[in-house]
């Protein structure tokens, strides 16, 4: 499993939501936490539904989490 | 890789080494062969346990090691039987009964045995089932390997000059084929496992 191009902030709003656990953010998300440890390491992409679940946990935007390493060249702007 | 390499082998080992040996074993070695997989479930269990929460397995990690372990052994078992019965096994014979006889009581014994190493509170998600389906690839195209094998064989069997199998035979080792399949499959998935968890290791 290489990096994939989007990062996230999922530490950051763990620690922000009373240092919450990966477990924790696991079972609230109805995921496994070894998919936390992956998010978080960069090396998993979710789905834009995991994506949508794990915002939804911390009340936030889907892309207040997640975000583009490098945002890449749009097709219409060649 | 080299942990899944190991389980398969000793698997493999025991499993023949049951049916090899069943003459010699004072007890039945379908009653052995479960008492082994109950024994190594209660030991895996406990060091899954010992195990802190960030370096355990998932639920689906759990599973495929014991599905690897007791398909293996069951595979080892049945290979064994088969090459012991002969190209001409009968369906109703003392050796064909008593493979039967065996190779169900493990099948129990696997049973049996999940139900002691299993997550016992089990969870899975979207990244398993990526996982699963990597997985399930590998083993299609090994059972697509293994059935082109089984077609050269069969079609020119008579002029590879092999002798004639019986059907009991030939269902045996359409079953083989659907183990190792399955083998494929539970050992493609903990390798995709353990990579992404080196793949984790490596990240400063």
């Amino acid at each position: 499993m290489s990096g994939t191009p989007i990062a996230n902030h999922l530490r950051r709003l763990r620690f922000e939501h009373g240092e919450m656990s990966q477990d924790s953010l696991a079972r609230a998300a109805g995921i496994t936490r070894q998919t936390i440890v992956a998010l978080e390491g960069g090396h998993y992409a979710p789905s834009l539904e995991l994506a949508m679940r794990l915002a939804l946990v911390f009340g936030r935007r889907v892309d207040d989490v997640f975000y583009w390493r490098e945002v890449p060249s749009s097709p219409s702007a060649k | 890789m080299g942990r899944i390499g190991l389980v398969l082998l000793v698997s493999l080992t025991v499993g023949s080494a049951l049916a090899l040996l069943q003459g010699e074993l004072p007890v039945r070695p379908g009653y052995l062969g479960v008492a082994l997989m109950l024994v190594s479930a209660t030991v895996a269990r406990s060091h899954w346990r010992s195990l802190d929460a960030e370096a355990g397995p998932g639920s689906p990690e759990r599973a495929l090691w014991h599905g690897l372990a007791t398909t293996a052994l069951i595979a080892g078992h049945l290979v064994a039987s088969l090459w012991l019965a002969g190209p001409g096994m009968a369906l109703h014979s003392v050796a064909a009964h008593a493979m039967a006889v065996d190779t169900w009581t493990l099948v129990l014994g696997a049973i049996l045995s999940f139900r002691i190493a299993r997550d016992p509170e089990p969870r899975s998600d979207e990244r398993d089932t990526l996982f699963a389906a990597r997985a399930t690839r590998g083993a299609y195209a090994t059972l697509i390997a293994e059935l082109c094998v089984a077609i050269l064989v069969l079609g020119f069997g008579a002029e590879l000059e092999l002798p004639a199998f019986s059907q009991p035979l030939i269902a045996h080792v359409l079953i083989a084929c659907l183990m190792i399949a399955s083998i494929v499959r539970c050992a493609v998935q903990l390798a995709l496992y353990g990579a992404a968890r080196r793949a984790l290791q490596a990240t400063p």
